[in-house]
């Protein structure tokens, strides 16, 4: 199953990216909404786990734009950032995020959240 | 995976972290640096947060304390600068690089392995002192902040068991929303995640589902009533369903403790609510309701639009047998159909709705722009409780979405310009709605920028809708702004932008007899009203004839009826006529040319001078008036087709079918077709 993350720290994208291929998951990374919205093409995520504070394009608008696009309209999106407010969780909800989790993980917590939202 | 493998994969990300805070933290030093030079710009502040924040999660990835606790403080002063609080001045841009220096020598300590490195205290006092002046209250101290608050994660005591886990029950009824699928989530998502928890037994409620012809595809009709065995508890349970917030509502109930002591049947139970859905249908306070079908209501409608045909033709009977209005019979049938009225409005407005349904929808809207254009919204909702036909209703969710949504991009300044301009840095929006006059007026007030018609006009000019140098009065420059290409592709913005443009919403609001007005300050802000028909099923018309047949035209369009005088009529063109009026003079429309069978117009002698949303005026000549009435409406698309001109017909007193005019295609197709314009617009 393909899953895409979406982060601008490599820092993240490695973590987070080591954790879900050794989870079974194959992985895909892109540096921000605008990068991932170019990863798409021909990938086909299952899932798509995003950061919320990018450069060009945030969480917050891709999820938007995905939610506006057939292709990508029912894709869960997992939003995983430092922001633990419940204001961002709620704009992050209205915008069409299926989950969050928040930094720093922990790997099964993870693995558990992508189950959640893929079965 | 062997360890040895572990940790190098780890140690080689962890060299990728340090490599990634030098190159952030160059960045950092780099825009500082240029900071000075245009203080306003928020995306430079936003590019130095993100710089904070990425260090910050890396550094909680790799328990990195110091660190986290530092870029944490560092970060909490930038969002205040963030979101306008505080000015970016010299002063605090020096503070910014002391800090950028404190947290490039923790990098370094972490790098050499735990080299002791403390922050200069007086570094973390400054800080202080912005959160304090940007929040207006005391902040902790940076001390007391423990990981699991910056990290939002709380570690409940965990209660140790002794005893064998127990067996429990639980009888769970879930509900979703449409929202909840948009969100990407699936029920069956749920189902899985809780059997994972024990043994699960499905049963879906399919009670409410209607049947095929009613099913609306924007609805979510099923109830899931699940019995879930488990050994996890109740918070177990309910974490599964937190994501989903207002989008799921669950039941949770503890059935039986110990499942030896199920009864055979499950007991009736009183549901405890997680229930945080409001969405209830409209009730009427301090009065009892009951829940009826809206078919049903339909069908009244439909049978007493029945009853009024018939009346019609009782009185059509009557006027053929010269039975005298003021005879005995005469009077019990006025009597009679004064009633039906009364029976025809008070059974529309059961089909009401308070519009409430639609402003709930768009207080998310609202929230949402305002949180993606960075700008401060109150949203101030009066008169929720105006009701409005359901077939107005549904139409009227699209328009409002994209006009809050433009209030908001375009109409409401940002913080720090309002700020500027003696304002709350708070924008106000309000919506309201009421009854004026049997029509119902919602308006979509904001204390933004206004309007600026000189800018309107430039842009009309440039976009080639209007030309220079035309003459215009404020209102008419103001509608320039529904003009099909008014606002284009080029300067959409991902908010209000999506390919609608406001000639879009005026289109879609005319679709249900809706007009629009605009009344606007510069610097003072924008209102829209909206005045829109009680209901579409009746309207109010003059019956009228032309070649012989018989045809409607509504009332509201009907400025005045002239004796047409044929001579008067003068040849501006090709099949162009004009007829004097006033001081100025009219495009003529005959009857005969859109109906098709001409005469030659000769028994035409009767001019109705209409008038459309634009306030444009043409002249309309037809044979004879027939009488004024009002009419129960059928939708011609649904029972026939669909007839350019004529969108809708309906049923007079002698049986027969009348058409009603279509007024808005009148001014639109026919005199742009006149003006040999319809090619360009196909």
């Amino acid at each position: 199953m393909n899953i895409l993350v979406v982060d601008d720290s490599r820092t993240m994208r490695d973590l987070v990216g080591r954790e879900l291929r050794n989870g079974g998951y194959d992985v895909e990374t892109a540096e921000d909404g605008v990068d991932a919205l170019e990863k798409i093409k021909g990938f086909s995520p299952a899932v798509i786990i995003t950061d919320l504070n990018m450069p060009r394009m945030n969480g917050l608008e891709l999820t938007q734009v995905l939610r506006a696009q057939d292709e990508t309209k029912f894709v869960p999106i997992i939003f995983l950032t430092t922001e633990s407010g419940d204001e961002l969780r709620r704009a992050a909800r209205e915008a069409g995020a299926t989950g969050w989790i928040v930094k720093p993980f922990e790997g099964p917590k993870l693995l558990a959240a992508v189950r959640r939202v893929s079965s | 995976m062997s360890k040895a493998e572990f940790t190098d994969d780890m140690d080689a990300i962890r060299q990728i972290f340090f490599d990634e805070c030098d190159e952030q933290l160059a960045l950092l030093e780099e825009e500082l640096t240029i900071l000075g030079e245009e203080p306003e710009d928020g995306e430079k502040i936003n590019t130095i947060f993100r710089c904070v924040h990425s260090i910050k999660g890396g550094a909680a990835a790799f328990g990195m304390e110091e660190l986290v606790k530092f870029s944490h403080l560092f970060e909490s002063v930038l969002d205040l600068f963030r979101s306008g609080a505080l000015p970016v001045s010299t002063e605090s841009i020096a503070t910014f690089l002391k800090c950028k220096d404190a947290l490039f020598d923790i990098v370094a300590a972490f790098k050499n392995e735990g080299a002791a490195c403390e922050v200069a205290p007086e570094t973390v006092v400054e800080l202080e002192r912005y959160l304090h002046s940007g929040k207006g209250e005391p902040e902790p101290p940076i001390e007391n902040i423990e990981m699991d608050d910056i990290f939002g994660m709380a570690f409940a005591p965990v209660k140790i068991e002794i005893e064998a886990p127990i067996d429990q029950q639980f009888l769970i009824s879930l509900r979703v929303t449409t929202e909840f699928y948009e969100c990407g989530d699936d029920v069956r998502n749920i189902l899985l995640a809780l059997r994972e928890l024990g043994t699960l037994q499905v049963e879906v409620d399919t009670d409410v589902v209607p049947l095929i012809g009613d099913i609306s595809p924007e609805r979510s009709y099923l109830t899931w009533k699940l019995v879930l065995e488990t050994q996890k508890s109740r918070g177990d349970v309910e974490e599964i369903f937190e994501w989903s917030g207002e989008d799921l509502q669950a039941t949770v109930t503890l059935v039986a403790e110990n499942i030896e002591d199920v009864p055979a049947s499950l007991p009736v139970v009183v549901e405890e609510k997680r229930d945080i859905q409001i969405k209830k249908s409209p009730e009427r306070k301090d009065s009892a309701t009951v829940r009826v079908d809206i078919q049903r209501i339909d069908k009244l409608v439909d049978l007493i639009g029945e009853l009024v045909i018939n009346q019609g033709a009782i009185q059509s009977q009557m006027r053929r047998n010269k039975v005298h209005g003021d005879s005995v019979l005469g009077n019990v049938v006025t009597a009679q159909e004064q009633l039906i009225h009364e029976l025809q409005e008070n059974v529309i407005t059961m089909r009401a709705y308070p519009i409430k349904t639609v402003f709930q929808k768009l207080g998310r809207v609202v929230r949402e722009t305002a949180r993606l254009t960075g700008k401060q919204v109150r949203l101030v909702l009066e008169g929720e409780d105006t009701e409005v036909d359901r077939s107005i209703l549904e139409k009227l969710s699209d328009p409002l979405t994209h006009m809050v949504r433009n209030a908001i991009d375009h109409g409401i300044e940002s913080p720090q310009i309002r700020s500027h301009a003696g304002k709350e840095p708070e924008g106000l929006l309000r919506l309201r709605a009421f009854q004026r006059s049997g029509r119902i007026i919602v308006e979509i007030q904001d204390d933004g920028a206004g309007l600026d018609p000189d800018r309107i006009y430039e842009k009309a000019v440039e976009k080639k809708i209007i030309e220079r140098g035309q003459k215009l009065d404020r209102e008419e420059i103001y509608s320039l702004i529904f003009e099909p290409g008014f606002s284009t592709v080029a300067e959409v913005t991902d908010v209000s932008g999506r390919g609608v443009g406001m000639d879009v919403v005026k289109q879609s609001l005319q679709q249900i007899n809706g007009r629009i007005f605009i009344n606007s300050a510069k610097g003072k802000g924008t209102t829209f009203s909206i005045s829109l028909p009680f209901t579409l099923s009746v309207i109010e018309g003059i019956i009228f004839k032309a070649e012989g047949q018989d045809f409607v035209i509504p009332v509201n369009n009907v400025l005045e009826t002239i004796i047409f005088d044929a001579k008067k009529a003068f040849h501006v063109g090709e099949g162009k006529y004009g007829y004097p009026y006033r001081d100025g003079y009219l495009s003529v429309i005959y009857a005969s040319d859109i109906i098709g069978t001409s005469s030659g117009g000769i028994n035409q002698k009767i001019c109705f001078v209409i008038e459309n949303e634009n306030e444009e005026k043409l002249a309309f000549i037809v044979d004879k008036i027939i009488d004024h009435s009002r009419f129960v409406v059928k939708n011609l698309e649904d029972n026939y087709r669909k007839i350019a001109c004529f969108s809708t017909a309906t049923i007079l007193g002698d049986g027969n079918v009348a058409f009603i005019l279509d007024v808005e295609f009148l001014f639109g197709e026919v005199l742009k077709k006149r003006e040999g314009s319809l090619e360009e617009r196909v």
